[in-house]
């Protein structure tokens, strides 16, 4: 049946536009038989492999392949240990390997993670994490989830308590993964100090937190009372040295031999004064201040103790803690001797605090000394690893870089041209479908068969 | 240098009772420690206020009387306060007496506020920290005059933990054997403060 607005011209147009669309079917036709028929390109598939972490399997077959020379990795995520170790083999092994983010460079953040033991006779340690400020971390042992943080200024710490197996921070994607070394940590104290307030109540807050306190204390002339079973001051006896007073210079030679060695020390103003311990010491003794009435029960509970700052430091000395009173005055600095770390303390009679503060003042007097074991306390022989050639899961990005070099801006140019995109078959008998149908539906319209 | 502060003997001071029952105490032990070590003691004692947090100042505290003991709300919490930080209280009995009003209501007060005293053995380090007492607590004349219960107390009570005495108790009267000027000390056999000796020595090194 003929539209009674058909013109001339108009039927002419209708015709030619028929016999384009039958021309696009058979052209899509044609294409769709051509691209079935085409042998799939090695090349393509050999240089652009999305490197799955799960399934090393099927990447070890890829790179075994003797018919390839160059594989390029892109990455969705920071692979895992074993298909780094074989990219890096495959590398060793002389063929080309590089590697890119498939995506978006934040799904490859790097990430680092290290252990130290604690100084602390009930164990824990400390775990450092390294990675892009902003990121969401979320720390685990093998038990499950201990906390999650978000990362300021690049890095975050924490201290846990017990001692897991394996410690593994995850951040997006990339997950690292730490073992603590295991440790048997020396858990004596040797302290030095006349029978006193400070005494009892040092050795009270160290014995509270773990430690085991050796002590001899002169009540008379040849007259002494120990605690404890003082030995021979060294690395394999004690952990560290608590120096309080004068009592401690006549075995200063053997204490600033026991730190070159590897032991900590923690010097009080009554044995930093005088010349016994110059050799070792942060700095010199200052003009005492005493301390702030009532700050004992307040914030900042150390203001209301006697302080004996530290003055003239050395160049390598490290200020750990200022007084807040006119003149920032030091009270507490650390520096490396030998193997081993010495802290000096510039408050006095500690044991005031601990009396006299505030509600929790027990417990804090007790943590304020077991950070002072912490800071310097040996660990143990074992502290020091083996350098390692590789970072290993601790550092997996770093690992990923150290083993194959940094990621490539892009794909490496392949031999032939780049294959151009073609559509999918099925689009193509789409298209075909359609424009035969077109076609058959203007002629029906017109009055033709 | 040394700047370890000197030992100062303190006597707690309480509302209830006689707390100054023993004047001549305080100036007696203080002599005995000079006489007997080389500690840094202060020549004079004091007196706190059980009701003053000052009674905090001074870890040992010695505490005596005859009458009643009945602590205040205020000296209650001083008190439970300076044991849960460490100090060591020192309660004598002055009647000798465990039938007396003292002992009655001082041991039942220390229960309260603290924890049931319970006997010390007397092989604890106390006994054998400067002057040795192979038997315990040395026994006091005052034990077996005719006052009192008349009896001999073997052991001292005490409320300790982890071995650390935080209160300790006698019945054997220390308040009478000790109290008497030092210069009498010469007229005597063995010098009845030396058990004193031992209190404080311990008090400062454990």
């Amino acid at each position: 049946m003929r539209s009674p607005t058909s013109t001339p011209d108009a039927s002419s147009r209708r015709v030619i536009a028929e016999r384009v669309a039958r021309v696009l079917a058979v052209m899509a036709l044609l294409m769709a038989w051509w691209l079935t028929g085409r042998p799939s390109a090695p090349d393509t598939a050999a240089r652009d492999p999305i490197v799955d972490a799960a399934d090393p399997v099927r990447l070890a077959e890829w790179v075994a392949d003797p018919s390839r020379s160059t594989v390029h990795a892109s990455l969705q995520a920071v692979p895992g240990a074993t298909v780094r170790a074989l990219l890096h083999a495959a590398s060793e092994a002389g063929l080309s390997v590089s590697w890119s983010a498939h995506d978006s460079a934040t799904s490859l953040a790097p990430l680092a993670l290290s252990v130290a033991p604690l100084a602390d006779p009930s164990g824990g340690m400390t775990a450092r994490v390294s990675a892009p400020s902003g990121s969401p971390l979320a720390l685990a042992d093998s038990l499950g989830w201990l906390d999650s943080a978000v990362v300021a200024k690049g890095g975050i710490a924490w201290t846990l308590e017990g001692n897991p197996r394996e410690l593994t921070v995850a951040s997006g994607t990339s997950v690292a993964v730490a073992t603590p070394l295991a440790i048997a940590p020396i858990k004596r104290v040797r302290l030095f100090a006349a029978p006193g307030w400070e005494a009892r109540f040092a050795m009270r807050a160290l014995e509270d937190a773990g430690w085991s306190v050796d002590a001899s204390f002169s009540i008379a002339p040849r007259v002494s009372v120990t605690a404890g079973a003082p030995a021979r001051i060294d690395t394999a006896h004690y952990a560290a040295v608590v120096a309080i007073d004068s009592t401690a210079w006549s075995s200063a030679a053997a204490i600033a031999a026991f730190v070159r060695s590897g032991g900590g020390l923690v010097l009080f103003p009554g044995a930093a004064s005088g010349s016994a311990f110059a050799g070792v010491r942060t700095g010199t003794v200052g003009t005492p201040s005493a301390g702030i009435p009532g700050a004992l029960a307040l914030a900042l509970p150390r203001e209301g103790l006697l302080l004996r700052p530290i003055t003239s430091l050395r160049g390598d000395a490290v200020v750990l803690e200022r007084s807040t009173r006119p003149g920032n005055a030091v009270a507490l600095a650390a520096r490396r001797v030998g193997l081993g770390r010495v802290l000096q303390v510039g408050w006095e009679n500690s044991w005031e605090w601990r009396m006299l503060g505030g509600d929790n003042a027990v417990a804090a007097h007790r943590n304020w000394w077991r950070g002072l074991l912490h800071r310097t306390a040996r660990v143990s022989a074992a502290r020091t690893v083996a350098s390692m050639p590789l970072p290993g899961d601790a550092a997996p990005y770093a690992d990923l870089v150290a083993r194959l070099g940094a990621p490539s801006a892009a794909a490496p140019p392949s031999d032939g041209p780049s294959p151009t995109p073609a559509p999918p078959p099925s689009l193509l008998f789409a298209i075909a479908a359609f424009a035969l149908l077109t076609e058959w539906w203007s002629r029906r319209l017109r009055g033709e068969r | 240098m040394n700047h370890t502060s000197p030992f100062v003997f303190a006597t707690a001071q309480y509302d209830s009772g006689d707390w100054d029952s023993a004047p001549s105490l305080p100036g007696n032990l203080i002599d005995s420690v000079a006489r007997y070590t080389s500690l840094q003691v202060a020549p004079q004692g004091v007196a706190v206020p059980l009701a003053s947090d000052e009674a905090l100042r001074y870890p040992l505290l010695f505490l005596t009387g005859h009458l009643p003991v009945r602590f205040t709300p205020q000296e209650g919490r001083v008190l439970q306060r300076y044991v849960q930080r460490g100090g060591l209280l020192f309660i004598d009995d002055h009647n000798h007496d465990v039938d007396g009003a003292f002992h009655k209501t001082a041991t039942e007060e220390v229960r309260r506020l603290i924890a049931p005293l319970v006997p010390l053995p007397n092989n604890h380090a106390l006994y054998s920290v400067f002057f040795t007492f192979e038997d315990g607590p040395p026994t006091t004349s005052h034990e077996l005059n005719g006052w009192g219960d008349n009896l001999v107390h073997e052991q001292l009570l005490a409320v300790r933990a982890q071995d650390r005495i935080q209160v300790l108790y006698s019945n054997k009267d220390y308040s009478s054997e000790w109290n008497f000027h030092p210069d009498n000390k010469r007229f005597m056999g063995v010098d009845p403060t030396r058990f004193g000796v031992n209190l404080v020595v311990y008090a400062l090194t454990h």
